[in-house]
């Protein structure tokens, strides 16, 4: 606990030289929401009709809660892999009295959790102030939301952790990951939720963990499920993790032993 | 003026050698931006399909909206990016010297040195899309058709120059220029959609201030003549017009500002 203590607080002044950048980071995120948002209403024109059982109303608050859920999920750990195994900083790491996995986890979360708190809550909640919605929140629905979006983070990272481990064997990931960005940018449903997908792509995204990543979440939240259905995304979400870990397991085991670690 | 169009054809020589040197991370590159662009594009066929049309375009025609901007974003980014990424660090670091030391004029120098071949993946996905649309919306394509999509990119990809120019020439005035990146790259997005869709507010900032409306908006409105609330209606006459003036202003404010260059000493 007091290790946690000690990475978080370092992880946190680390990132607080650049004050500057958060700030204009952040008034870019609010950007961003306000025109997701404007998006929808052109989208829904001037009568707002339902669209496939979605409201326009419903659609806001989409829009806004995903931007909160895609900022709290997102993880680095590809490129902190790809990098540290190329410069060799993996072997101080790989000494820390910690489990390498573990030590990773920590590094993207606090790193995260910092830039949710000073980067994604303020334009998140200037956007709740801009737009006029309105939204029934259950307890019980705000903790399984809550249970939800941890295990997208731990979702995420896994998936991440995974790909990027093949810098071990390929030297270079840049492929992979951009790969890995395309998909999750295309089935998280981030910008476009599942819902208005097309048959078959639907279908697809059933059978890949990106959409447990942040639509789901973020569905929960919106309230259009049942808590049987809610239910049953956390049960698939727990699926996920299960494979993904043992994959992880499995694979970086074997990686393990064949780094290579150039200069010194 | 001579000289600066060889000095062009040499640093381009030495820009496509450069490259074929390492083909296959080239190639790999390419591919990745275009999947990424593709993506948008998807996530853009999707959504509006889903509704059917948004403000009275349709997915296609919005499409084309993007595939104009990324086109002659491709354009000026082939010739200007390399400013806009090597300048600042060659500000702080003081090796800017080596420009000025040169024979030559600071800007022609900068624009003929600065080719790169990267942009030829968005032109390429840009053409695919466009014809994909033209023949989606059962658009004739005709001499005319080309020759006004001639005129539409060449003004768009100068407006999208001087951008590029104002952005990097203000790391002589400012030491980080970060916030004018994002506020460039945030209003690129805006333009992606018909603009009408925007408050008042931003359609007002779209068409003068960083004037992307230019580039794709009020062109393809009166090219596949669009009805919608725009709040300027009458504003693809001076498409043109703007363009240039826009370049020119750039220019004249790039020279100005590099002025103010003070070397940090070496």
């Amino acid at each position: 606990m007091r290790l946690c203590r000690k990475i978080l607080a370092i992880s946190f002044k680390e990132k607080s030289i650049f004050r500057f950048d958060y700030i204009v980071g952040t008034i870019f995120a609010f950007l961003y929401i306000v025109l997701k948002v404007y998006l929808w209403k052109g989208l829904y024109g001037a009568d707002g009709e339902d669209i496939g059982g979605i409201a326009l109303n419903d659609m806001i608050v989409y829009s806004i809660i995903a931007g909160f859920t895609e900022g709290i999920t997102k993880t680095t750990v590809m490129k902190d892999l790809n990098d540290c195994v190329l410069d060799g900083s993996v072997s101080a790491n790989l000494l820390l009295p910690i489990g390498f996995k573990k030590y990773m986890f920590i590094q993207s979360v606090t790193r995260n959790l910092f830039h949710t708190i000073y980067g994604i809550v303020p334009s998140v909640a200037a956007a709740m102030l801009l737009f006029s919605f309105h939204v029934r929140i259950l307890p019980v629905n705000l903790l399984l939301y809550m249970c939800s979006v941890c295990m997208g983070i731990i979702i995420n990272f896994l998936y991440n952790f995974l790909f990027g481990s093949s810098v071990i064997w390929l030297r270079n990931s840049f492929f992979l990951s951009n790969i890995n960005s395309v998909l999750l940018s295309l089935f998280s449903g981030a910008f476009v939720p599942v819902w208005f997908f097309p048959g078959g792509l639907r279908a697809l995204s059933k059978f890949l963990p990106f959409r447990y990543i942040v639509f789901e979440p973020t569905a929960i939240f919106v309230n259009t499920k049942s808590f049987e259905e809610a239910a049953a995304v956390l049960g698939m979400q727990l699926v996920w993790i299960m494979i993904l870990f043992g994959a992880v397991t499995l694979v970086w085991n074997r990686g393990r032993c064949k780094i290579m670690i150039q200069g010194g | 003026m001579y000289r600066y169009l060889r000095l062009t054809y040499l640093f381009t020589k030495k820009a496509v050698k450069g490259m074929l040197t390492y083909r296959w991370s080239f190639l790999i590159n390419c591919i990745a931006q275009a999947l990424d662009y593709s993506v948008t594009f998807l996530l853009m066929w999707i959504m509006i399909s889903a509704f059917e049309n948004m403000n009275g375009w349709n997915a296609y025609e919005v499409m084309l909206l993007y595939a104009f901007s990324l086109f002659a974003y491709g354009i000026a980014g082939t010739f200007f990016f390399n400013i806009m990424n090597l300048l600042p660090e060659q500000i702080l670091k003081g090796t800017f010297d080596d420009v000025l030391v040169k024979p030559v004029k600071v800007l022609p120098y900068l624009m003929s040195s600065s080719f790169i071949c990267n942009y030829i993946a968005h032109m390429t996905l840009s053409v695919i899309v466009m014809v994909v649309c033209f023949n989606a919306l059962e658009i004739q394509v005709t001499g005319r058709l080309l020759w006004s999509v001639a005129g539409i990119l060449l003004s768009g990809s100068l407006i999208y120059g001087g951008l590029f120019l104002i952005v990097s020439a203000s790391a002589f005035l400012a030491a980080k220029i970060d916030a004018l990146f994002q506020i460039m790259y945030f209003f690129r997005e805006v333009s992606y959609y018909p603009i009408s869709i925007f408050p008042r507010m931003i359609q007002v900032i779209v068409t003068t201030i960083v004037p992307y409306g230019f580039v794709n908006y009020y062109p393809l409105r009166e090219l596949l003549g669009k009805e919608d609330n725009a709040v300027f209606r009458q504003a693809a006459v001076w498409g043109p017009l703007v363009a240039v003036s826009f370049f020119a202003v750039s220019c004249v404010f790039f020279h100005q500002s590099a002025k103010c260059y003070k070397s940090s000493g070496s």
